[in-house]
C-alpha cells in the first residue's frame, strides 16, 4: 500500500497558488495529479473508504460559497453565543472508528482548501454583525496539520486583530508546539480530546498518545494558555469507570487545575444512517456494533448507562475541578 | 477474485498463459477465460465493445465477489516520458466529455500516467507523461456502475510513440516480456483488497438454514442477523449464544 499523501490531487484552477506550491514542495515525493474539481474524486459514489484510509491522499482545491457554518445543536456551547464552524479541511488524518466522518462523507481522502484568505475575508464581514465563536477543527484536526498549512496560525492571528471573535482550536494531536510562539489570549482556546490509552490505542487510530496530548496541555499551560479538556465520546466499554478514573488522575497529575479553562463530557451519539454506512464497511469495532438505542434521532447508549458515565465523569473531575468549570 | 478486462486477444494471450486461464463456454459475443481465482474477459477495440464487455462480465459473475478489476493492454505514450515496453499505472484518464481518477491504494513499481481514451488508433505527438488508448475511459465507467472505483486498475503497455502501424509487431515483442512482472505484482497488490467478512461462509449458511427453518420473512433475517452481528462485534458474544439470542423471534 502506499503511504499517506504519496499522492496530490490538485485542482488546475489552484496549481500555480502559493500553498498548493508549498504543500507541494513539502511533499517533495508525491505525485500530482492535476484535476477539474475536488467534487469529481471526493464526492464519487461507492468509494472504499476502508480502502482508501490505508493510503490516504490530499486533494488541494478553492472552496465557493460559505465558510463558516452555523454550528449544530449537538456541539458543546460552553455558554457561547452565535457559534460556527469552519471547514478549511474535509476529511480528517486520524481514523477513529467512532467517527462520524465516516458516514458523513464518501471518500477517506482529505480535502483542503488553500483560499484561508477568502476564509478569514468572510469571517470579518460576520463580525460587523456581532461576536463569533468559531470551532476550528470540526470536521478535520486542524492543528495536526499546522506545520503544512499554517491555518491554525492565520485564525490565531485574526483573533488578534478582532475582539469579537473567540476561536475553539481542538484537537488530537502533540502539536501544539506548532503554535506555542504565539502570545495566549482568552479568545484562544486549545482544546484537547482526551480518552483512556487503552481506548485511544483500540479505537483512535494514528492519533497522539495520552501522554503526547497532555505533554501538549502542559506546554500551554506553562505557556500562559488557560486549556480545554474534551471527554467525548465517552463510551460504555467493559471497566469504564477505571479506565476513565485512571485517565483524570494521570491528567491532573501532569495539569495544573487552576490553568484549566473548563472542560466537557459528552456520551457517544450519531445519526443513525451515519452509523449505518459505517456498519457496512465491514469494520469489527465494537465501537460500531454496540446494541444502541435511538433516542430523539440519534443513535446512542441507553439513559441509564448515559446517567452512569456522565454522573462518575462528572465525580471524578469535581475532585480537581470547581463544578461551574465542568460542562458534563 | 480478479477480474482482467483487455480489448484485444493478444493482450490477454500472455495473462491466459501465465495463470492457466480455460475458456468458458457462454453464450455471450466475448470471450471469457477463467480459473477458481481470475476471470478474464476479451471484449474487442473501442468503447462501445469495452462497455458491453464489462456489462457481460458483471453479469456472468457476482460483481461482489471481484477484489480488483483491471484493465490491461496496450497504448500509445508520451516519447518524452517513456520508452517502448515500459508499464504504466494509470493515475487520471481523459475522454471527450468524462475523467475518471483510480484510487492509487496499491504501491508499484511501474511508471505512471495519465490516459487519454480516444476514438480511433491515435497517430501524432503525445504529450508528456500522457499516454493513448480507446477503451481505458469506457471500462472505468462501465465498471464503475457495479464495482467501487477504489478497487479498478488500469495498467497500459507502451507499444508506440503515436504511431499505430507498429503497435502488433510491438506488442508482440515486449508483452511476453513484462507479463510476469504485471503478475507478480497483481498477486502482491491483491491482498490489500482482499475483504474480511464479518462472519465466515459457515456461519452464514448456519444463519440462512435457520431462517429457512423458522419460516423467516427477509426483514427478520436481516433483522436478526444484524442483532448477532451487534452481540458477537459490539458486546464480545460468542457466534453460538448470539445466534440463540439473536433469532430469538418469539
Amino acid at each position: 500500500m502506499w503511504n499517506d499523501y504519496a499522492h496530490i490531487y490538485v485542482e488546475e484552477r489552484i496549481a500555480d497558488e502559493p500553498l498548493a506550491r508549498n504543500v507541494l514542495t513539502k511533499f517533495g515525493s508525491a505525485r500530482p495529479i492535476v484535476i477539474t474539481h475536488y467534487k469529481d474524486i471526493f464526492n464519487r459514489p461507492r468509494q472504499e473508504m476502508v480502502l482508501q484510509q490505508g493510503a490516504k491522499k490530499l486533494i488541494l482545491a478553492k472552496k465557493e460559497g460559505n465558510f463558516l457554518y452555523k454550528g449544530p445543536s449537538i456541539i458543546q456551547a460552553f455558554g457561547s453565543e452565535n457559534l460556527h464552524y469552519s471547514a478549511m479541511v474535509l476529511g480528517c488524518p486520524y481514523t477513529c472508528d467512532y467517527c462520524y466522518l465516516q458516514g458523513m462523507y464518501q471518500s477517506g481522502n482529505i480535502v483542503v482548501f488553500v483560499n484561508i484568505d477568502d476564509a478569514l475575508k468572510e469571517t470579518k464581514e460576520l463580525l460587523k454583525k456581532g461576536p463569533l465563536y468559531v470551532c476550528l477543527s470540526y470536521d478535520t484536526d486542524l492543528l495536526a496539520y499546522e506545520k503544512i498549512f499554517g491555518f491554525v496560525g492565520r485564525w490565531i492571528e485574526l483573533a488578534y486583530e478582532e475582539p469579537n471573535l473567540t476561536i475553539e482550536i481542538r484537537t488530537k494531536s502533540a502539536n501544539f508546539g506548532s503554535i506555542a510562539h504565539y502570545p495566549p489570549s482568552e479568545r484562544v482556546i486549545f482544546a484537547v480530546s482526551l480518552a483512556p490509552q487503552s481506548l485511544i490505542d483500540t479505537f483512535e487510530e494514528n492519533t497522539a498518545s495520552l501522554k503526547g496530548r497532555v505533554k501538549g496541555l502542559k506546554l500551554a499551560q506553562e505557556k500562559g494558555w488557560n486549556v480545554r479538556l474534551c471527554f467525548e465520546p465517552l463510551l460504555y466499554v467493559p471497566h469504564w469507570e477505571a479506565s476513565y478514573r485512571q485517565l483524570i488522575d494521570d491528567v491532573f497529575a501532569v495539569l495544573e487545575p487552576q490553568g484549566v479553562r473548563d472542560c466537557n463530557g459528552d456520551i457517544f451519539r450519531i445519526s443513525p444512517t451515519y452509523l449505518k454506512r459505517m456498519q457496512k464497511s465491514l469494520t469489527p469495532s465494537s465501537v460500531l456494533w454496540y446494541p444502541y438505542e435511538v433516542r430523539d434521532g440519534l443513535a446512542t447508549y441507553r439513559q441509564e448507562e448515559e446517567m452512569q458515565l456522565k454522573q462518575k465523569l462528572k465525580e471524578m473531575l469535581l475532585v480537581y475541578l470547581p463544578e461551574e468549570k465542568i460542562y458534563v | 477474485m480478479i477480474a482482467i478486462v483487455c480489448a484485444l486477444p493478444l493482450e490477454a494471450k500472455e495473462f491466459i498463459r501465465l495463470f492457466s486461464l480455460i475458456q468458458k463456454s457462454t453464450t455471450t459475443p466475448f470471450s471469457v477465460y477463467e480459473s477458481d481465482e481470475i476471470v478474464l474477459v476479451v471484449t474487442g477495440m473501442g468503447s462501445l465493445r469495452m462497455q458491453c464487455g464489462v456489462a457481460t462480465l458483471m453479469g456472468l459473475y457476482d460483481p461482489k465477489t471481484f477484489d480488483m478489476v483491471i484493465n490491461m493492454g496496450v497504448c500509445a505514450g508520451s516519447k518524452e516520458s517513456f520508452v517502448i515496453g515500459d508499464i504504466v499505472m494509470i493515475s487520471s484518464l481523459k475522454g471527450e466529455r468524462q475523467r475518471c481518477y483510480p484510487d492509487m491504494i496499491a504501491r508499484h513499481p511501474f511508471c505512471e500516467g495519465a490516459l487519454l481514451s480516444v476514438e480511433t488508433p491515435f497517430a501524432g505527438d503525445i504529450p508528456k507523461d500522457h499516454c493513448v488508448d480507446m477503451e481505458g475511459v469506457a471500462f472505468f465507467q462501465a465498471a464503475s456502475l457495479f464495482v467501487s472505483p477504489s478497487r479498478l486498475i488500469v495498467v497500459k503497455i507502451i507499444s508506440d510513440y503515436g504511431n499505430p502501424d507498429v503497435v502488433i509487431e510491438n506488442s508482440k515483442a515486449y508483452l511476453p516480456k513484462v507479463s510476469d512482472t504485471i503478475k507478480e505484482w497483481i498477486v502482491t497488490a491483491k491482498k490489500l483488497f482482499v475483504r474480511s467478512p464479518l462472519l465466515s461462509e459457515q456461519q452464514e449458511e448456519r444463519l440462512r438454514s435457520i431462517a429457512q427453518e423458522k419460516k423467516l420473512s427477509s426483514y427478520q433475517t436481516h433483522d436478526g442477523r444484524k442483532k448477532i452481528l451487534s452481540l458477537v462485534y459490539g458486546l464480545g458474544m460468542s457466534f453460538d449464544d448470539a445466534v440463540e439470542k439473536g433469532f430469538d423471534v418469539e
